[in-house]
């Protein structure tokens, strides 16, 4: 590879903690997760060909997060209503950025958290907070992952018929009719 | 087969919820999910590499299991290493001193899980003493950040694609601010 050659893409999403931040890259081979605070950035890599599962999940954060900004910008709009003195400019000020925090949150669109599986870990990838985000990383990772690991055959996403396990006859009285037995419960 | 379950409360998740175009309910706890599997999933562990003993005089051995057969050369040494020893790192075969070295000298950029960006110090350190209240420290920072940029122009700075742009930076303002307080000392001390 040439010096100087590009060898890491930026990915959308960024991960905001309390004292760093952490983002994602996109790599020759793997995704790299990297997270950086104060002067020093820790790095976590998840190669193609390891990659099991990526598993979104819907969160509310959203919903609360714009019905706690709504409630202050009413707060701060009733103050600014009846306030007369100097402090109106101020309660106004504080409305219309609690009322612009409010667009963003909602335009942003629905909150999710979204972990990857590999065969010995499963990752929070914390930059990945909106789903707008999670669906372009997504995107992007699938033809790569397609590239190192080959297609899926859709055979193996039929779901598979429940086991039926042979019960002591007595065990078999004991359960009442109809009851099917869960598919994913394991037995010895 | 590897189950994937639900982040929200370990249920096994069924094969029906696998790469569906919209959410799914999670059986148990009822949250919306998206899983989108790939085919190592169902693919079987791969079993462990094990070495294969010298089966006849002569043969070449490894390098550190004499009784064990070579089966290749390490791309950075050339010594024959047999499966046990034999590591992969980019599509290169190395052996385990290879492998310790590279990391050691930084020069297998893929096992570094950290690194200490003196780029942003050293800006932090420029910059820091040039708000109001803090410029007085400038007398110590500058020359701080004037000594990080320079000592580590070279060091391996962060993984990801970077500039040389922050040492710049740095380096620029914190000469400025030596230059600064040496005319003012200068000032003073002539009138």
């Amino acid at each position: 590879m040439p010096r100087g050659a590009k060898v890491y893409w930026r990915l959308p999403g960024r991960g905001a903690g309390l004292l760093s931040y952490s983002r994602l890259w996109l790599g020759p081979d793997h995704l790299l997760l990297a997270r950086t605070a104060f002067f020093s950035e820790e790095y976590k890599r998840f190669y193609f060909r390891d990659i099991q599962a990526v598993v979104t999940r819907r969160t509310t954060l959203r919903e609360i997060l714009n019905a706690i900004l709504a409630v202050t910008g009413i707060v701060f709009g009733v103050m600014c209503v009846f306030t007369t003195s100097g402090l109106r400019v101020f309660f106004f000020v504080m409305t219309g950025s609690v009322l612009v925090a409010l667009l963003v949150n909602w335009l942003c669109g629905p909150t999710c958290v979204c972990h990857l599986r590999t065969a010995v870990q499963t990752e929070e990838l914390s930059p990945l907070k909106r789903f707008r985000a999670t669906r372009k990383v997504i995107e992007r990772l699938k033809p790569k992952i397609q590239a190192a690991q080959g297609a899926l055959a859709p055979e193996l996403l039929r779901p598979r018929p429940p086991v039926v396990y042979a019960a002591a006859p007595s065990e078999t009285a004991a359960q009442p009719a109809g009851q099917a037995t869960p598919s994913n419960e394991i037995f010895p | 087969m590897s189950v994937v379950t639900c982040t929200q409360c370990g249920f096994v998740l069924n094969e029906a919820m696998f790469n569906q175009p919209d959410w799914s309910h999670c059986p148990s706890c009822r949250s919306l999910l998206r899983v989108e599997v790939f085919p190592t999933l169902f693919n079987a562990p791969a079993p462990a590499q094990t070495a294969q003993s010298v089966v006849t005089e002569g043969e070449a051995s490894c390098f550190y299991h004499p009784n064990k057969k070579a089966v290749l050369p390490c791309e950075a040494c050339g010594r024959f290493l047999c499966a046990l020893c034999d590591v992969e790192l980019n599509g290169q075969h190395l052996c385990p001193a290879c492998l310790a070295s590279g990391q050691k000298k930084g020069k297998l950029s893929n096992l570094d899980n950290r690194r200490v960006l003196y780029d942003s110090l050293a800006l932090t350190l420029a910059l820091t003493p040039l708000t109001v209240i803090l410029w007085p420290f400038s007398l110590i920072t500058a020359p701080a950040a004037l000594f990080v940029a320079i000592r580590f122009w070279r060091a391996p700075g962060s993984v990801v694609q970077r500039t040389k742009i922050r040492l710049i930076l740095a380096l620029f303002l914190a000469l400025a601010q030596i230059v600064g307080w040496g005319i003012g000392f200068w000032t003073v001390f002539n009138s």
